[in-house]
């Protein structure tokens, strides 16, 4: 963990502000494992202003830029585009640039769909690994402090400025283990941040903007999209 | 005598190995070498039990299936407790790795052969840039376009319809999640010792793991009906074994007034069953569980020898010594033993293994039964032993009746027709006859255990069969391919639903020819200048050199996986029992399967593949079953033969006639009974009726013989039939479908045997008497 946040650091000098900025960023990341809590403890104290906000969501709608970074390769490969999140039924996934791709991911199956191209689908009878995931990621949009203790050790402490926060997660089982090692949630009032770590040595950092949470009830469309 | 007691308890009975495996009873095939392995495997099957451990809530389920896993492998008395796959993936991959130019799965196949190498690029390009990449197995650098990965997924072991989530295999339903456990006794499911050790342990893990009332668990394998079998089995022994007795003294007291004569025919009968037993154990080294059925037999005609001996006591009141005795029933006794052995032997003369080791058995027993009669009778009994002089009146009276009646007897026009009648009708039930060679006569579990046993079929969509493919080939590269052949036919039929899913060996490890022309679609479809590979590479940020660096390494250093390399590497894990190296002169292998809903399109469909045959327990045990059927029925017809020749010679072919139609009327009766009721008939209710056989012809022996004192002869007939009656008919009272077939056999053929040998024999016999003025 040091080492990584010194790395950070020289890479940072030579960058910039920004870069700096987000090397102690992580270098506070690499600090949350030393930290553990229990979900009672984060719902109450670090999580209390967020967690009523993010409990009400019944709609999360945003725009993300998904970065992931190889361990052999410097530059990470970027992708952009929009998300909706519907509370207990799936999340819809529309990349925009560099391609264009629709993924589609509920508990019961994974939907993928090239523009103009063909649809694939993957059903979590034949691959419980999407179960996993699907249920991984609505926790993990949602902050569902309770789902989230069942599979993860939970780690958490205050982030870098006033108000923001940091949560960590390890997951207990081995099917999870298969998806991602660790993973770092931030944020403030709400999410802004996923980063996830796999055992290969990759990290996937997802990063949501303009980000608008409602506790109205998902429109029609919204019901179509994430559909499956 | 008594030598023979201690040897049997000192050395043969801690010793003694029951052979339970119908299948042992088969001529030996060509190919001695595969019947081993056959016979191996299937018993490695039977003893393997399946657990299902449910709830509603995944997590329960999965933590008590962790605890009941636990249980039972820390009792120590199962050889292999597995409730988790090994899920060192990172292992298996390892293994796989150098090898990973020469692997393709199915689908990847398909796309490279249709030159759709393009979109192996695209689901790369997604799993880099969407969440999807979440899916992939390895990561991004080491198999940029998944190839790896597919195979490895295409590999994972399941069972029917449970699949792995994470290293559980779970089965999902409506009603909650079903975590399998799978446990291996260490010995067969069908030794009592087995199953006493094992069944508390399960029990007990059963019990706490139910004190979480949402916890269901449903058991499947051969272990609980062995266990079932056994506890009916001796509840059975234990009531009939009371009633028996019970009637049996009660119907010698009243005929006897002691009971003195029970306990010698009981000692004599221990005496020729510890002989028998001691003799097939060092003639064969282990006795067959059909060997015991059939000697079980034994105990009617020894029986009826020492009954024979006890009723003579009533031809001469008081002044009846044993020697006399022996004098006046040994003739009868030894010809009735004589021609009995020679029905015998006819078994021994099958090429059937089985059927020799039941000839020998009984034959062994009867002669000790018939020595112990006539020599340690005259030693052990004296008339001051038997308790004085004063016999029961009441025997003797009664038969004087059916004498009297018998003498009377005239063959009228009208009475024969009568017999032709009923002999018509008989035929009649001959023909209507049903006739059944199943294995289910077998089987008589409880039905809450077959419901059991039924809803883990179902929830695993089919389970674990016990059918199973048997692939040859005269090496091993050549054994793959074959498998290979057979694999194809075995997707069609998963296509078309006649098959739930299969596992093979070549999934994990494909022939060197499949892989060498799966190495050549990737090296012409991925691994091209400016192909998918080095392009997707470049996507990612890869520098050409390193990208040129490594399609040099795959050029140079990948290489086919071979067999042994395959067997020593993780990968191999789940596959490796299925490869069943050299045997005999050629290597061999198995598919298991899982879910068989149509046999015959299955049968039909593979017949026609090379080198690959359906192993099928269910069937090759019925065909046991009527072979023997068949043989016994040929030996029936022999040994009524062969009984007509011996007697005919001796007295004379109408006397001969007279003593063995009688028998041979009983069995036909039986038979068209049988058929009248709806009874099936199968290999017992034959194996019965050449019991029938012998006593019948045992009982016109005793009637010819027993001429010059016939009341005495005909209380002493009916009273071995009345005991061989009680001993046998309760028989068909049993649970069991096989053993209540030979129960009512016995029940009807006695029953015809005597009426028809009365007839025979005692209907004229004061005329020939006064024709021959014959005297003793």
């Amino acid at each position: 963990m040091r080492r990584l946040a010194d790395a950070c650091k020289a890479v940072g000098l030579t960058i910039g502000l920004a870069t700096m900025m987000a090397c102690s960023a992580s270098a506070a990341e690499a600090d949350v494992f030393t930290h553990p809590k229990t979900a009672d403890d984060l719902a109450k104290n670090l999580l209390a202003q967020p967690a009523k906000d993010i409990a009400r969501t019944q709609v999360l709608r945003g725009r993300f830029l998904h970065r992931k970074y190889l361990s052999d390769i410097p530059a990470p490969l970027e992708a952009a585009g929009e998300f909706i999140f519907v509370r207990q039924r799936g999340l819809y996934w529309h990349t925009l640039r560099p391609f264009d791709s629709v993924f589609v991911l509920t508990p019961n199956a994974m939907s993928q769909q090239d523009e103009g191209g063909k649809a694939m689908k993957l059903d979590a009878a034949s691959q419980p690994a999407i179960r996993a995931a699907a249920g991984i990621f609505m926790a993990l949009f949602a902050v569902d402090l309770k789902a989230l203790d069942k599979d993860f050790q939970m780690f958490g402490q205050p982030g870098a400025k006033d108000g923001q926060w940091l949560l960590g997660l390890r997951p207990k089982n081995s099917a999870l283990t298969a998806v991602f090692t660790e993973a770092i949630i931030s944020g403030a009032a709400q999410v802004r941040q996923v980063e996830l770590r796999d055992g290969h040595g990759d990290r996937t950092v997802i990063e949501l903007q303009d980000t608008e949470l409602s506790g109205r009830a998902p429109t029609q469309q919204e019901l179509a999209l994430t559909a499956n | 005598m008594l030598a023979m007691l201690i040897v049997l308890g000192a050395y043969v009975a801690p010793r003694l190995v029951i052979d339970t495996d119908i299948l042992a009873l088969l001529p030996s095939s060509r190919d001695a070498a595969v019947d081993n392995a056959l016979i191996k495997l299937s018993a490695t099957m039977s003893q393997r039990q399946l657990f299902l451990i449910g709830a509603r809530d995944l997590d329960i389920a999965k933590q008590a299936a962790r605890d009941f896993a636990g249980k039972l492998s820390a009792s120590g008395e199962f050889a292999k407790v597995q409730f988790e796959l090994s899920s060192d993936l990172r292992a298996v991959t390892q293994g796989y790795r150098e090898h990973a130019a020469y692997l393709l799965a199915d689908a990847d196949r398909a796309r490279l052969a249709a030159g759709a190498g393009e979109s192996l690029y695209q689901d790369a390009l997604r799993a880099a840039y969407t969440p999807a990449g979440m899916m992939r197995i390895l990561s991004l650098a080491d198999d940029p376009l998944g190839v790896l990965g597919n195979f490895l997924q295409q590999q994972v072991p399941s069972i029917g319809q449970a699949r792995l989530d994470g290293s559980m295999l779970i089965v999902e339903r409506e009603d909650g999640y079903y975590v399998l456990v799978t446990a291996e006794t260490t010995g067969s499911a069908f030794s009592a010792d087995v199953q006493q050790s094992v069944l508390p342990v399960i029990a007990a893990a059963m019990q706490a793991a139910h004190s979480n009332p949402d916890v269901q668990i449903l058991t499947s394998g051969a272990l609980q009906h062995a266990a079932a079998a056994t506890t009916q089995a001796k509840s059975e022994i234990a009531k009939f074994g009371s009633i028996e007795t019970l009637a049996v003294l009660a119907l010698l007291f009243f005929v006897f007034g002691n009971i003195r004569p029970l306990l010698l025919a009981a000692a004599v009968l221990g005496l020729s069953a510890a002989g028998a037993i001691v003799a097939s154990h060092f003639l064969f080294g282990k006795l067959h569980i059909m060997a015991l059925v059939f000697g079980a037999s034994l105990i009617g005609v020894v029986i009826d020898y020492s009954m024979h001996f006890f009723a003579d006591r009533f031809r001469l009141r008081d002044s009846w010594t044993p020697a006399s005795a022996v004098a006046h029933v040994g003739p009868a006794i030894l010809l009735g033993m004589s021609v009995t052995l020679v029905g015998y032997l006819g078994l021994v003369l099958m090429p059937f293994p089985g059927l020799r080791q039941i000839a020998a058995f009984c034959m062994i027993g009867i002669v000790i039964g018939c020595g112990s009669v006539l020599c340690l009778y005259p030693l052990l009994m004296s008339t001051r032993l038997l308790g004085g002089g004063s016999l029961p009146d009441r025997g003797p009276r009664i038969a004087g009746v059916l004498d009297r009646a018998l003498a009377g007897w005239r063959w009228t026009p009208a009475k024969l027709f009568i017999c032709f009648a009923l002999g018509a009708v008989v035929l009649g039930g001959i023909w209507r006859a049903d006739v059944q060679d199943d294995i289910r006569a077998l089987q008589s579990s409880p039905p809450e255990l077959l419901a059991n046993e039924q809803r883990v079929q179902t929830l695993l969509g089919g389970g674990v069969e016990t059918r199973f493919f048997l692939i040859q080939g005269d090496d091993a590269q050549s054994l793959l391919e074959n498998e290979e052949v057979l694999r194809e036919h075995l997707d069609g039929l998963v296509r078309e639903g006649v098959l739930n899913s299969y596992l093979a060996l070549t999934r994990a490890l494909p022939s060197k020819r499949r892989q060498t022309a799966d190495h050549e679609l990737m090296e012409r479809g991925l691994f091209q200048q400016a192909g998918p590979f080095a392009r997707i590479l470049t996507q990612f940020g890869f520098p050409k050199a390193q990208i040129d660096a490594r399609l040099q390494a795959i050029r140079v250093a990948d290489r086919p996986f071979e067999v042994e390399a395959w067997l020593e590497s993780p990968g191999a894990g789940p596959y490796r029992h299925m490869w069943l190296d050299k045997i005999g002169e050629r290597y061999a292998s198995v598919v298991t399967l899982s879910g068989i809903r149509d046999v015959e399109k299955l049968r039909s469909a593979t017949e026609s593949v090379a080198n690959v045959r359906l192993i099928d327990r269910p069937r090759d045990i019925s065909s046991v079953m009527q072979t023997y059927r068949h043989a016994t029925g040929w030996l029936l017809l022999f040994a009524n033969a062969t009984a007509l020749l011996v007697l005919g010679f001796r007295f004379g072919w109408r006397e001969g006639a007279r003593m063995v139609l009688p028998s041979a009327a009983a069995c036909l009766a039986t038979l068209g009974v049988f058929g009248w009721l709806g009874i099936g008939i199968n290999l017992f209710t034959v194996f019965a009726l050449l019991l029938v056989l012998a006593l019948g012809v045992d009982y016109g022996i005793f009637l010819r013989h027993g001429q010059n004192a016939r009341i005495t002869a005909i209380l002493s007939v009916s009273l071995s039939a009345c005991t061989t009656f009680i001993g046998f008919g309760m028989l068909a009272f049993s649970a069991t479908p096989f053993i209540r077939s030979i129960g009512l056999t016995l029940l009807c053929g006695i029953a015809f045997s005597w009426a028809f040998v009365m007839l025979s024999c005692m209907t004229y016999g004061k005329k020939s008497m006064k024709q021959t003025g014959e005297a003793t």
